[in-house]
């Protein structure tokens, strides 16, 4: 038996009219689909910076706050081998495994001169550049036309902690 | 995607523009190389106003005023503003060669404003160095001989290019005595390089004062600038004095062996002669950078003084005959005394004829230059021979005495262009038919030929010849095409 059989004639009319409707614009599967991942991204994205903001915020007050090193005092004896080393102490006999060998200099002034005399004034060496950039002079010499402060450009969490350390 | 590519493509289109547009701001054919360049003099071309000799004559100077000067030592202001110099990179002085190219009206104000401002205490160390009434570099020569090694020297040509392009600056602007200020100071480093005891330094001090001198002619060619025919006087000539830095070169082999200088004229013992004949090798292996080792006390070092005995003493022998010593003399004479009395005449020899044309003009001495350093390139490349092994501590003199004379010359060259500068100012505007014709400013000759420069005017256009001299490419000759315009 059919259900067809047990409506109304006025519930059947409109059974028929329902089934006849179709979607306006039809669904785009995988449109959905792309645009409910963007939407979890999102919510995610946001999360996560928010994490990661209250993480910074702690790790920088707790560098802020930091209290100083403790300092332990302790008496240790040591047996006394010999004398007291002095500031004029002499040169070790043998040069130790850090240091490297003593360059030969001799002639060099000889060598640049005559390197100069045949190939011109570009035969001079230039000099190691400086660790510091032109915009943040290495010592406080020289001195910018706009007082620059110490805060880095990019506020990144390296940054923040650079500072703090400091 | 697609957006991305677009402004990519627009933003090079855009600096392809920029790139066009800012080589035509390059400084206009200031020193044009026409076709054939390789045969041609140097052309400098010059836009000039005639200008009258300032109301009171000695009011420009190139140099530091002598109530500007304070009491101190210049070289420790220069070391400290060598050692800021660090900071300028290989790509900021590349900026600043670029912005030297331009005309200054051209310059980028605002950047250059900008760059200057960063290394503001550089500079202001120059400028107290270059004010200060002694320069003493405190080189330990003396005790170092030709071991000394130098301080960066290569920085003072960047510090001078800064000086001058903070000097155009300053033209762009009008502001004449501020630029002048700026040259004086460039200038005066100069000097003071030319006083250190190396011929290195004598070398960079010319390159310093040639490139301001580039800044003079900027200065020349501005709307408004004073006459400075009597401040070019002014300046001392020779500009770079080497007298100091080549009676060191001259020395240097006693300076490192005093023992060597008296060996010609006193009697010694035949371990003493060896003694100095061990001190030959040590300078030779020096001078030719190979392995230091003691003939003393080193095998190796033993065998190379077997090896120059060996090698010269049949040549010392006709040497010491040609020297009028009879065969018994020779004879009688220790081996290693023949040896060093062979090697230490031929040094002696050698070293006269390169440096005795200093004490000339450099007009005189340029063909005595030329023979001298053919003489020398002969001599290195014959060990065994009287000059072998002690010619290489002779430099070779003839380029860096021209380079000196060719900065003579060029402020010979800018003095003229302001002598003709001063007589059109009285005279209607119109050059000189000859530099005879100008009394009131006379022209020097050029310190390179000893002539006077060859003049040619023709309409409002005049040119000022100063030829190579003979032997050397055309291209170390320069010509001067200057046009005089209305102010």
């Amino acid at each position: 038996m059919s259900n067809e059989e047990q409506l109304t004639p006025a519930d059947a009319e409109l059974a028929r009219a329902l089934s006849g409707l179709r979607p306006a614009g039809g669904i785009d599967r995988d449109r959905m689909l792309f645009a409910a991942g963007a939407a979890s991204a999102r919510r995610t994205g946001r999360i996560g910076m928010g994490v990661a903001g209250v993480l910074a915020a702690a790790l920088a007050v707790s560098l802020a706050v930091r209290p100083e090193p403790r300092v332990i005092e302790r008496v240790v004896t040591v047996p006394a081998t010999g004398p007291a080393p002095t500031m004029a102490a002499p040169w070790p006999a043998e040069t130790p495994d850090w240091m490297p060998a003593a360059v030969e200099q001799k002639g060099a002034y000889l060598a640049l001169r005559n390197q100069v005399l045949t190939k011109g004034l570009d035969a001079l060496p230039a000099p190691a550049p400086a660790a510091g950039a032109l915009a943040e002079p290495a010592n406080g010499i020289d001195v910018p036309r706009r007082p620059r402060l110490g805060f880095p450009k990019s506020l990144t969490l390296s940054g923040i902690v650079n500072l703090f350390w400091r | 995607m697609t957006r991305r590519l677009t402004f990519a493509a627009g933003v090079t289109v855009v600096l392809i523009l920029l790139a066009l547009a800012g080589a035509g701001e390059t400084r206009s054919a200031k020193t044009a190389r026409p076709r054939g360049a390789a045969t041609q003099p140097r052309l400098i071309e010059m836009k000039v106003r005639p200008a009258p000799e300032p109301r009171f004559a000695l009011r420009w100077h190139l140099l530091p005023d002598l109530l500007d000067q304070t009491p101190g030592n210049a070289a420790v202001l220069y070391c400290t503003a060598t050692d800021l110099a660090g900071v300028l990179k290989a790509a900021d002085m590349d900026r600043v060669r670029a912005w030297l190219e331009m005309d200054p009206p051209k310059l980028p104000r605002k950047a250059v404003v900008e760059f200057l401002g960063n290394i503001h205490g550089i500079l202001r160390q120059l400028e107290l160095a270059a004010r200060r009434e002694r320069c003493d570099w405190g080189l330990p020569i003396r005790s170092e001989g030709f071991s000394l090694i130098l301080p960066p020297l290569s920085k003072y040509r960047d510090l001078a290019r800064v000086l001058s392009l903070k000097a155009r600056l300053h033209i762009a602007a009008g502001r004449h005595d501020q630029a002048v200020h700026e040259i004086q100071t460039g200038l005066a480093m100069a000097r003071h390089l030319s006083e250190a005891p190396t011929l290195i330094h004598a070398l960079v001090a010319t390159a310093v004062a040639s490139q301001m001198l580039q800044d003079v002619e900027c200065l020349i060619e501005a709307a408004g600038s004073p006459n400075l025919y009597w401040a070019l006087a002014g300046l001392p000539r020779p500009f770079v004095d080497a007298r100091k830095s080549l009676a060191y070169e001259a020395s240097s082999l006693y300076l490192a062996v005093p023992k060597l200088r008296a060996a010609l004229t006193q009697q010694r013992t035949a371990e003493e002669w060896r003694a100095l004949a061990e001190e030959i090798v040590k300078i030779f292996q020096v001078t030719r950078g190979l392995p230091d080792q003691d003939p003393s006390a080193d095998a190796k070092g033993r065998l190379a003084l077997t090896a120059m005995a060996v090698y010269a003493y049949p040549r010392a022998k006709t040497y010491l005959r040609a020297l009028g010593k009879t065969p018994e003399q020779i004879e009688a004479m220790p081996v290693h005394q023949a040896l060093v009395i062979y090697y230490l005449d031929g040094y002696e020899r050698l070293r006269g004829e390169v440096f005795k044309w200093h004490a000339l003009p450099y007009w005189q001495a340029h063909e005595g230059l030329q023979r001298a350093g053919r003489l020398m390139n002969q001599a290195k490349r014959k060990t065994a021979d009287a000059f072998g092994p002690l010619a290489w501590l002779v430099p070779n003199l003839s380029r860096s005495r021209f380079l000196m004379a060719r900065l003579d010359r060029q402020i010979a060259a800018l003095q003229c262009v302001e002598a003709v500068r001063m007589y059109a100012a009285g005279h209607d505007g119109k050059p000189p038919a000859g530099l005879s014709d100008i009394r009131d400013a006379p022209c020097p000759i050029d310190p390179v030929t000893g002539k006077p420069f060859a003049y040619r005017a023709v309409g409002q256009t005049i040119t000022l010849d100063a030829p190579a001299p003979p032997g050397l490419p055309a291209t170390e000759g320069v010509r001067y095409r200057i046009t005089l315009v209305k102010p």
